[in-house]
């Protein structure tokens, strides 16, 4: 990514975290760790908290629905006896352009997920992880969680073996890359732009291609060429053997509140470049198709959230419980800004399992 | 204040630049010994010319001043909703109010439900008071006078404008009339309702998305109109991507005169012009060229999610 256009767009993920945080605060959703990743907190306008909230809400709801899937498989190999080497291998979580995201803090300590093993990896250009590792290191509280700083003069490569093979339980630090590798969580340091590059770092971290993996994306893709977020997605569909995509962007950029909304992106420095191939939901479909996932699906955000204030009860009882939270006096604006973001999903896995995923992994 | 003073404040309002706080208290205490003999239902002779929400948008203002007439030379009506969500509401507000006391049958303001306490706190007034004059001062004035706004107009005895609808609890506007509108906007009763609620599609009453007030459908329209021997009933209150908008036969229209709502929606604005005749024609606009604007920081981009 050229260098003017990397801090504007590395300051959207601060925007983010601090309306997240906004969020936070008034109770749309809990998050402990998000306190430590915020400078200059600042009150979110309502429209502002609940969008947070329901893009919170569905990425953790389809994260969830993977890693049960994903058992699923799991318990059905194991009565067939077959595929031996997949039954042993913990699925692996990984979030593109992460920002400050905390999403793997979370999950680590919510009881929705207790039950669950599995490995994170968080990809970022090494500016921004190398503010990561500073808050990291600086708050016991998350640093904990991943344990403690393994530290010796053994080779780089010996360490992490130690690490992932789980004679060692901390973490092991690399400030020359900006980048941490633990039995759990893993931060790389790469530019999304330069996909081979993020491949080797990958597989330095040793990334599992036979693992069920689900890689996601909020708001980063978008801002690449789609040459280069196409490649990044072909090359998930393709290398991976079970596989789980889900993107949050921007679409329909050509309807009034959608111009508004490209020029204002350009005035932030941070134009939505992708958004020009992939306008609308039926071409973020068709992406997904033609990038090799078998399975593919993708709503808009306000669809998504109207679905959770009618569907089953737990959604809905949240939903209710949320919208008490603030006056919302912005209902015309949420229903134009919810329909130009929107979130695609789509899943590479043998067809035996087709049925089993078009009923737990959708929004 | 004597009226070359005043003339004076209008002229630095124009500019959007700000009055000191002491004349900003003289204007407030101006206006609502205005506002005070105000009916609650104004009538207003027409011609004049009908404005939906502002919304602290100054330069779209005086973008639709120079669309509509100049005050005094147009009448106006704004229906409400003065305050929040754009960065000029001080200077809009203030410029609003100045030109009711210099031409107090020129321009009428009735109140939306952005005019109260609670909610200019969520939604910038507040804010912007404490950052423009580093006090609460000028809110707790302008919040003061909020109280004394009309609640509606009476056009010609033909045409009934409020900001938000109808209510389920009154029948007539001569119950509008009687309603004790001296206070903060509550959060129920007829009152709220006029202010917060919204036509909608299906027949009957509803509850309202937003929290406050209700939705009320064409049959409620129809009956409201007819029991009190009037043709339509004009409002604000929602977001019209096209400026304006006709619903249940034309017996009710909605007025929306803030374009690029929030610098963010890419929607266009509208006027309703009434002529003496009582024919209804509509001006809309865009928003005011980018260069005739200033911002107050070059970090004023409106918020989307990052």
């Amino acid at each position: 990514m050229k260098n003017i256009k990397f801090k504007s767009v590395a300051v959207t993920g601060q925007d983010a975290i601090r309306t997240k945080y906004s969020a936070v605060q008034l109770g749309y959703y809990n998050d402990p760790f998000v306190q430590f990743f915020v400078q200059n907190p600042r009150k979110s306008q309502p429209i502002m908290n609940r969008g947070y909230f329901a893009r919170v809400y569905s990425i953790e709801k389809l994260i969830l629905q993977f890693l049960n899937v994903s058992k699923k498989i799991k318990e059905k190999n194991k009565e067939e006896k077959k595929d031996e080497n997949f039954q042993n291998v913990v699925p692996q979580i990984v979030s593109l352009g992460s920002g400050l995201d905390t999403t793997f803090w979370r999950i680590s300590q919510d009881e929705k997920f207790s039950s669950f093993q599995f490995r994170y990896f968080e990809v970022d250009l090494d500016q921004v992880n190398a503010k990561k590792i500073d808050v990291i290191l600086k708050h016991k509280e998350l640093s904990s969680i991943i344990g403690c700083e393994e530290k010796n003069n053994q080779k780089k490569e010996e360490q992490i073996e130690e690490i992932l093979h789980g004679s060692k339980s901390g973490f092991f630090l690399d400030r020359k890359n900006a980048e941490i590798i633990s039995s759990k969580y893993s931060l790389i340091s790469g530019d999304l732009c330069a996909l081979d590059s993020i491949i080797e770092r990958m597989k330095i971290h040793k990334i599992n291609f036979e693992a069920p993996t689900i890689f996601f994306s909020e708001c980063s893709l978008v801002y690449l060429d789609p040459k280069y977020s196409d490649a990044i997605i072909g090359w998930i569909a393709k290398d991976f053997h079970v596989v789980f995509f889900a993107n949050y962007e921007h679409i329909n950029p050509n309807d009034p509140f959608g111009k508004r909304m490209l020029l204002n992106f350009e005035k932030r420095n941070a134009p939505l470049l992708g958004i020009h191939q992939y306008p609308s939901l039926s071409s973020q479909i068709q992406r997904l198709k033609d990038a090799g996932f078998v399975f593919a699906g993708a709503d808009d955000m306000l669809s998504i959230y109207n679905r959770f204030s009618t569907s089953d009860e737990v959604d809905r009882l949240v939903i209710q419980k949320i919208q008490k939270l603030e006056f919302f006096d912005e209902l015309e604006e949420w229903n134009l800004i919810m329909r130009h973001y929107m979130i695609s999903w789509g899943v590479k896995i043998e067809s035996e399992f087709i049925d089993l995923v078009s009923e737990f992994f959708h929004l | 204040m004597d009226s070359k003073e005043l003339d004076e404040h209008i002229e630095n309002l124009y500019k959007c630049q700000l009055i000191p706080e002491n004349a900003v208290k003289q204007i407030c205490d101006l206006a609502r010994d205005i506002f005070i003999e105000e009916a609650n239902v104004i009538p207003i002779e027409p011609p004049v010319t009908i404005c939906g929400d502002v919304h602290g948008q100054f330069y779209d203002l005086k973008e639709l001043f120079s669309i509509g007439g100049q005050c005094p030379y147009t009448n106006y009506l704004f229906m409400g909703d003065f305050v929040d969500r754009g960065y000029f509401s001080v200077e809009t507000f203030l410029l609003l109010l100045a030109l009711k006391v210099r031409y107090p049958k020129r321009i009428t303001l009735i109140r939306g439900n952005h005019e109260s306490r609670q909610i200019t706190q969520v939604y910038g007034f507040y804010d912007e008071c404490l950052k423009k004059y580093g006090g609460i001062n000028v809110w707790r004035y302008c919040t003061e006078v909020f109280d004394y706004i009309a609640l509606g107009a009476m056009i010609g005895n033909r045409y009934f404008c409020v900001h938000g609808g109808l209510s389920p609890s009154i029948e007539t506007i001569d119950e509008i009339r009687n309603i004790d509108r001296k206070q903060e906007v509550p959060h129920d009763g007829p009152m709220c309702d006029l202010l917060w609620s919204d036509p909608e599609i299906v027949d009957g009453w509803g509850s309202s998305p937003r929290g406050a007030g209700f939705t009320f459908g064409g049959d409620i329209v129809h009956d409201f109109c007819r029991k009190n021997n009037i043709d339509m009933i004009a409002r604000a209150h929602q977001l019209i991507m096209e400026g304006y908008s006709y619903m249940f036969e034309k017996s009710l229209v909605t007025v929306w005169s803030a374009p690029n709502y929030c610098y963010r929606c890419g929607n266009q604005a509208a006027i309703l012009e009434i002529d003496e005749n009582l024919n209804q024609s509509f001006k809309v606009f865009e928003a005011a060229p980018f260069e005739d604007r200033a911002f107050p920081s070059k970090k004023a981009i409106p918020d989307y999610f990052l």
